[in-house]
């Protein structure tokens, strides 16, 4: 059990969806701002 | 009478088709390079342009009927944007074992295009085939083998060496 | 205090430095068989040689003590600091070799920032450097980019032992994310491999959607998925990420690069399960909130220029170049020479400062890094704390980075020493620039760019530049790359032999 918590290689295709679904929407996010940034000036 | 009547008609036919020629040489068109283009000091943001370069990339496809060829003027590739029929003359672009097709771009220059996300890109009115593309010879030279050669040959010395050692021989 | 050299340390030093040049020679069999798949026979003969010069350098280096010699914590920085210098070396040669540079000089600075995963280049003529070469000054990058320590560890050539945790300590990767260094270089490149198999089968099928030959396709977007994973910056055509005139390359390489800037120990944690970690982490945080605010200053900016008629035009190219240099990647899709002339003061500032801070700790990037940012504005908020509270009270803070640590002034020194250097070399750079001429803007610019190991170019690093510059350039990235202490401490083992041999004699 605690030797599964700690194997990185089992959680993996979950954690990089994770990851992926994280930077796109801090993508979005950015956009967000910046589009915003440059309505205004 | 005759005569008369069929000077002017030839006056008549000559100015209408020199007319057209007339209009596309009041457009004024600057001849430039590639590098000038891309250095966002040429003053040429939206005008006229005119460039000779070697075709670098494949049509690449551009969306709504057009493609992307990339011209390599004056050592800066220009990204240029035309009808893909426009392009068919293409053949050969230029990489390692080619140089590719020589062309004249025609087309309006912008620094930050609308279009493509804010790209500068050159629009094409009109692309000329100047030469054609060949396959380029590059010739290697074999010393450079001699030299892998007599390295390898060292580093195999080098490692039965290391290996002696370690087995606790002597050297 | 500082402890002498002895005879052993020497020949413990230049073995390991021998065994990594040494696995050069074997890493350069990919470009050859790279140049016999497409006919390339010039570049194949160029890379016999240089396997032939790596394996013989490597090898006569690694004479000079058995296999398995211990090495010592400071040999083994010694030996990080001396093996991005080798490895370059030999790295140049068949470079060098190809005709495509101006001499050994410039090959040598290709080298060194292709393994510092910098991105700046003196190649020319780029559009017609043969498939082998580009193969090769990617591969640098990826092995650059996952250290050439762990490189060698994963090869498994002749490190053994003691010497090879030391080596690892030593590459400024300082927390171990698995217990075993074997196992942390296998986790560095199981995620990598993941990684780069993603990258390159999406961007290959939009290469191929694009209108690209097969082999093109897939060689393409392998090279640019390792520059942006590595957060390299290399490209195979000098328009860089501009020769795809494509809004997916864009956007796959923009995620790849902030793949490419999480730290390892982050990827481990994640895909060990424990998911909120990305949000708690002080320096996931950090590089958010940093990429957060420029992103609006870059906005204002460039909308500020009026270049670009639409704000969707801004996002665009501000956010891909933002985003390019705060992972330290230095992908572009704009003419270096904009930079100086077209987009405006505070979109060149906010570039700057993007680049000047970087990603994060243990991974890829460069820069002074997000966690010494998190960590720094965590101790002025301690400090002002301090000053508000009662004298009686006792304030602390703890910051949450894979645990909760509690704010130290070691840890806070250190981050403080480590900002400082960078600044200075940052400054001193730009300065030098300027001396040799160059508007200081665009030197600053040039000289952030090449410590914190971006590639973004403003046009002053170019085949004609100045030899001594080039020079310049090259130890900015040596150093930034190896944080500086590596560095110091071979210059101070220099002087400290050297000092011996005087009292000896």
């Amino acid at each position: 059990m605690e030797l599964r918590f700690h194997n990185p290689y089992r959680g993996w295709l979950a954690g990089l969806l994770i990851e992926i679904a994280v930077f796109a929407a801090f993508i979005i996010v950015v956009v967000a701002l910046a589009l915003a940034a440059a309505r205004i000036s | 009478m005759r005569r008369y009547a069929a000077a002017l008609l030839a006056v008549v036919v000559l100015g209408f088709v020199s007319l057209p020629v007339r209009g596309f040489a009041i457009e004024p068109v600057t001849e430039t390079t590639g590098a000038e283009l891309a250095s966002m000091t040429s003053g040429l943001d939206g005008q006229l342009v005119r460039f000779e370069g070697e075709v670098i990339s494949e049509t690449l496809d551009g969306g709504q009927g057009h493609v992307w060829v990339n011209v390599l003027s004056e050592g800066v590739a220009i990204g240029v944007w035309m009808p893909a029929e426009m392009a068919g003359e293409l053949e050969v672009f230029g990489r390692y074992s080619h140089t590719g097709d020589t062309v004249v771009v025609t087309g309006t220059l912008s620094e930050g295009c609308d279009l493509h996300g804010g790209d500068l890109d050159v629009h094409a009115e009109r692309l000329e085939l100047l030469t054609r593309g060949e396959s380029r010879e590059r010739p290697g030279d074999l010393w450079k083998l001699g030299v892998g050669l007599a390295g390898l040959t060292v580093a195999y010395a080098g490692w039965r060496r290391m290996r002696r050692l370690a087995d606790g021989g002597q050297v | 205090m500082w402890v002498g050299f002895e005879r052993r340390d020497l020949g413990a030093i230049a073995h390991y430095t021998g065994m990594l040049v040494a696995s050069m020679a074997l890493l350069m069999l990919i470009p050859l068989l790279t140049a016999f798949a497409a006919g390339e026979w010039g570049p194949a003969l160029d890379y016999a040689c240089g396997i032939g010069v790596a394996a013989a350098f490597g090898m006569l280096l690694a004479q000079s003590a058995p296999r398995g010699t211990h090495l010592t914590r400071r040999n083994a920085l010694i030996v990080t600091a001396l093996a991005w210098l080798a490895a370059s070396l030999v790295a140049a040669v068949p470079l060098s070799l190809s005709g495509h540079y101006g001499g050994f000089v410039d090959a040598f600075f290709d080298a060194i920032s292709g393994l510092t995963t910098s991105g700046l280049t003196l190649v020319q003529d780029l559009d017609h450097l043969a498939l082998a070469h580009n193969m090769w000054r990617h591969l640098l990058h990826l092995i650059g980019g996952q250290g050439i320590v762990v490189a060698a560890l994963s090869v498994s050539l002749g490190l053994r032992g003691g010497g090879a945790v030391s080596l690892y300590m030593a590459e400024g990767r300082d927390e171990r994310i698995l217990p075993n260094v074997m196992h942390t270089a296998r986790f560095i490149w199981f995620v990598t491999a993941i990684y780069v198999t993603l990258g390159t089968v999406v961007l290959s099928v939009s290469n191929l959607i694009q209108g690209m030959e097969a082999g093109r396709s897939v060689l393409h977007a392998f090279w640019a998925t390792v520059a942006c994973y590595d957060t390299g910056g290399f490209g195979p055509q000098s328009q860089n990420a501009m020769y795809y005139h494509s809004p997916i390359f864009e956007g796959v390489t923009v995620i790849l690069m902030l793949a490419g800037t999480l730290n390892f120990n982050l990827h481990a944690d994640i895909w060990r399960g424990d998911r909120k970690e990305i949000f708690k982490n002080l320096e996931a945080r950090a590089l958010a909130t940093n990429i957060a605010v420029l992103s609006v200053v870059i906005g204002i900016g460039l909308a500020a220029t009026r270049l670009f008629s639409t704000p969707g035009e801004v996002v665009r190219k501000g956010l891909y170049h933002l985003i390019s240099a705060n992972s330290g990647t230095g992908h572009q899709t704009l003419y270096n020479a904009g930079w100086a002339n077209g987009y405006g003061g505070l979109a060149f500032a906010a570039i700057v400062l993007a680049m000047a801070f970087g990603g994060m700790a243990s991974s890829t990037a460069g820069g002074i890094k997000a966690l010494r940012l998190g960590l720094i504005a965590k101790g002025v908020v301690l400090r002002v704390r301090e000053s508000i509270a009662p004298t009686s009270a006792v304030v602390r803070s703890t910051y949450h980075h894979l645990l909760d640590v509690p704010l130290s002034v070691d840890v806070l020194a250190n981050a403080l020493m480590l900002f400082v250097l960078y600044l200075v070399t940052y400054i001193s750079g730009g300065m030098i620039g300027a001396a040799y001429g160059y508007p200081i803007g665009e030197a600053l610019f040039e000289s952030v760019s090449a410590t914190a190991n971006v590639g973004l170019s403003t046009g002053i690093t170019s085949p004609a530049m100045p030899l001594g510059l080039k020079v310049v350039y090259m130890l900015q990235m040596w150093a930034g790359r190896l944080e500086f202490i590596a560095l110091f401490v071979l210059v101070a083992s220099a002087i400290a032999a050297l000092r011996a041999k005087r009292g000896r004699a």
